[in-house]
């Protein structure tokens, strides 16, 4: 299984950066059985990483109350305003130009501190070990059911099936964010 | 006299913040046109007071679209302080992130900003004149984009260590080589890019005959073309001679001393922009206007150096004598200078001298002041700094490609404004090509994001006294 984490924010405004101390600790558990993209902002150059991959991870600082995964579909409605480059944006253009996109999900980690420099608010502090897990253990699961359909891929990603996870249908895909409280 | 005013704020799909304001006259008809950066940086005044060692990885955080010339520019500044010639090895390195750099920058522009209005149409309605509808519409066109723009980005990374604000150049060179290992990875991938890029081209020129009003109207008119080229003439983004010439292709400056740059060109300030107006001080302000970046550097090249480009350079050259002077042109010679680039970089990932540890010049400060000039993207860049004998930094002058096509940027939306808007009439089709007479200059104004698709744009009509007579809003 072809594994991709996306962490997205800017480490030099506070709790903003929370999203490279996420990807950047699984990157050392995982190692390389998964692609790492860390970056300000989302790009579009990501949606080619996003159509290759079969799980992705995009993972955010935002306001929200507790660290959360919920699974991101496709939306419907692609207008753009303003400086806004959203993951839902970026799965949209994916499908559009690679005709396929990985199963993502969003990972948000709560934050509060938005000024400059790299020290963190201790609430985001805990909400990152709270999303390391809830990644860690999603990854946990994904390398098992690809461990008991076919060959382990081990550790070399790259050497993954090429077709994709099929998507489930918007009906059978969950709605409602798992989180750690 | 009731004079009244178009407002277009803010200008979408370019890097920054600006507004377009048109002042009609009492008959309704196009008076003047004024493009306003509304942003201010700053950096020219908190840079005083830093070490010269700290600048080019502080100049690289003027723009997050094109850092890496804000670093060149600054190191070379650096070089001249400290009045070293920096290794063989450094000078091939910076060339290639340079020329890696042009081909994320162009393929920005290009695919993600301005392929939108030419492929899908100026007056397509503005919710369906983005990157997502192209993506649907010409997905293997979006495809060539996104991949030739990860390339440059990628090139970048495995050289520089960051996609964008990397602090690799310093003053005496480079931190670092590039190793055998990622030179033989980027080359693999190359040949891709320079088929796409090579189709691209021969479709933007199928398109041309629909353009015949906006060729016509998107800044045609004379001016003088500046940039640096080879010792014989050919193309150049790294170093080398500034070429200034006239609209009839008159030499006028063969080889400006960059450290005499303020001899030949004044930068005029006007109360209601941020953008300085630079122009050629022989002829005066605002004569002395001039065009820089992909048009201008065509225009003063005698050659592009790389066979594909070549022959492409030959097609461009009939478009127009002795000179192409029409802006909307940025576009093809934007095109012509990313396959430049491609074929550049393929002969530098051949050439195991980037391996070189020797990459860097140690020395101390030599002299008190610095000029370093490259062409980014959008065109001529002059980073100017004075320190003192332990280089601290004195005093910083940088002179942006984007303000150098300043006057021309006026100029162009006037024009546009002239064809498309009449009688105070104004469609959202007419907003548009003024915008896009500004999108196809590239202007960077500093700014470290950049719109992806149509932002909310208000376009008012106001009457002398700044009452609103009329607008148009886009969500």
């Amino acid at each position: 299984v072809r594994i991709l984490l996306i962490g997205c924010g800017n480490p030099l405004r506070g709790d903003d950066g929370a999203a490279w101390r996420v990807v950047e600790e699984l990157a050392m558990r995982w190692g390389d059985r998964i692609q790492v993209r860390l970056g300000q902002q989302l790009v579009p150059e990501w949606a080619a990483d996003l159509a290759d991959a079969d799980v992705a991870f995009i993972v955010d600082a935002s306001a929200v109350s507790h660290a959360r995964l919920s699974r991101l579909d496709t939306p419907t409605d692609t207008r753009v305003d303003g400086h806004v480059f959203t993951p839902q944006h970026l799965l949209a253009l994916t499908d559009q130009v690679y005709g396929r996109s990985a199963v993502t999900y969003l990972v948000e980690v709560p934050a509060t501190d938005f000024n400059f420099g790299q020290e963190l608010s201790s609430a985001t502090t805990v909400a990152i070990r709270e999303a390391v897990e809830l990644v860690h253990q999603s990854l946990v699961r994904t390398s098992m059911l690809s461990s008991a359909s076919s060959p382990l891929v081990g550790s070399n990603a790259t050497a993954a099936p090429s077709t994709a996870v099929p998507r489930p249908s918007a009906a059978t895909s969950s709605s409602t964010p798992s989180s750690v409280t | 006299m009731t004079e009244r005013r178009i407002v277009i704020d803010p200008v979408t799909r370019i890097e920054g913040h600006a507004r377009i304001s048109i002042h009609l006259d009492e008959a309704g008809n196009v008076a003047d046109a004024r493009f306003h950066v509304t942003e201010f940086r700053g950096f020219e005044k908190f840079c005083e007071g830093r070490l010269l060692w700290e600048m080019p990885a502080l100049c690289a955080r003027v723009c997050g679209i094109c850092p890496i010339s804000h670093l060149l520019a600054s190191a070379k500044a650096g070089d001249m302080i400290l009045g070293v010639q920096i290794p063989p090895a450094a000078v091939k390195l910076r060339r290639l992130a340079n020329l890696a750099q042009i081909v994320q920058s162009h393929a920005l522009s290009f695919f993600h900003l301005s392929s939108p209005d030419l492929l899908l149409g100026f007056d397509a309605a503005p919710e369906g004149r983005n990157i997502f509808a192209l993506a649907t519409s010409h997905p293997e066109f979006a495809r060539s984009g996104i991949r030739l723009r990860a390339f440059g980005q990628d090139v970048l990374a495995q050289l520089t260590g960051k996609r964008i604000h990397a602090s690799w150049a310093v003053p005496g060179g480079v931190r670092w080589p590039l190793n055998a290992q990622a030179r033989a990875e980027l080359r693999s991938r190359l040949d891709e890019h320079i088929a796409a890029t090579t189709n691209v081209i021969a479709a933007y020129k199928s398109w041309l005959d629909r353009f015949g009003d906006e060729i016509r109207s998107f800044g045609d008119f004379p001016t003088c073309f500046l940039g640096l080229v080879g010792p014989d003439g050919t193309w150049e983004a790294y170093d080398g001679d500034l070429r200034l010439i006239a609209s009839d292709g008159t030499i006028l400056e063969s080889a400006i001393d960059p450290r005499a740059y303020d001899e030949y060109f004044g930068e005029a300030t006007e109360s209601w922009s941020y953008l300085k107006s630079p122009y050629y001080r022989p002829v005066g302000y605002p004569e002395g206007i001039y065009r820089v970046g992909p048009l201008a550097r065509l225009n003063i090249a005698s050659r592009m150096g790389t066979p594909l480009a070549d022959a492409e350079l030959t097609a461009f050259r009939s478009l127009a004598s002795p000179t192409v002077s029409g802006s909307f042109h940025y576009h093809y010679a934007r095109l012509i200078e990313i396959l430049a680039c491609l074929e550049s970089i393929g002969q530098l990932l051949d050439d195991s001298e980037l391996d070189s540890a020797d990459c860097r010049a140690d020395a101390g400060v030599n002299r008190l002041e610095g000029v370093g000039v490259s062409e980014a993207p959008r065109g001529t860049l002059f980073h100017h700094y004075r320190v003192n004998s332990d280089g601290v930094i004195q005093q910083v002058n940088l002179v942006i490609a984007t303000g150098q096509n300043n006057l021309a940027m006026q100029r162009t939306i006037a024009q546009i404004a002239r064809e498309f808007v009449r009688d105070g009439a104004f469609t959202d089709g007419a907003l548009n090509r003024i915008e896009a007479g500004i999108r196809a200059y590239d202007p960077c104004l500093s700014c470290s994001t950049h719109a992806v698709g149509a932002m909310p744009m208000q376009v008012e009509l106001l009457d002398a006294s700044g009452g609103s007579l009329d607008h148009l809003r886009r969500a």
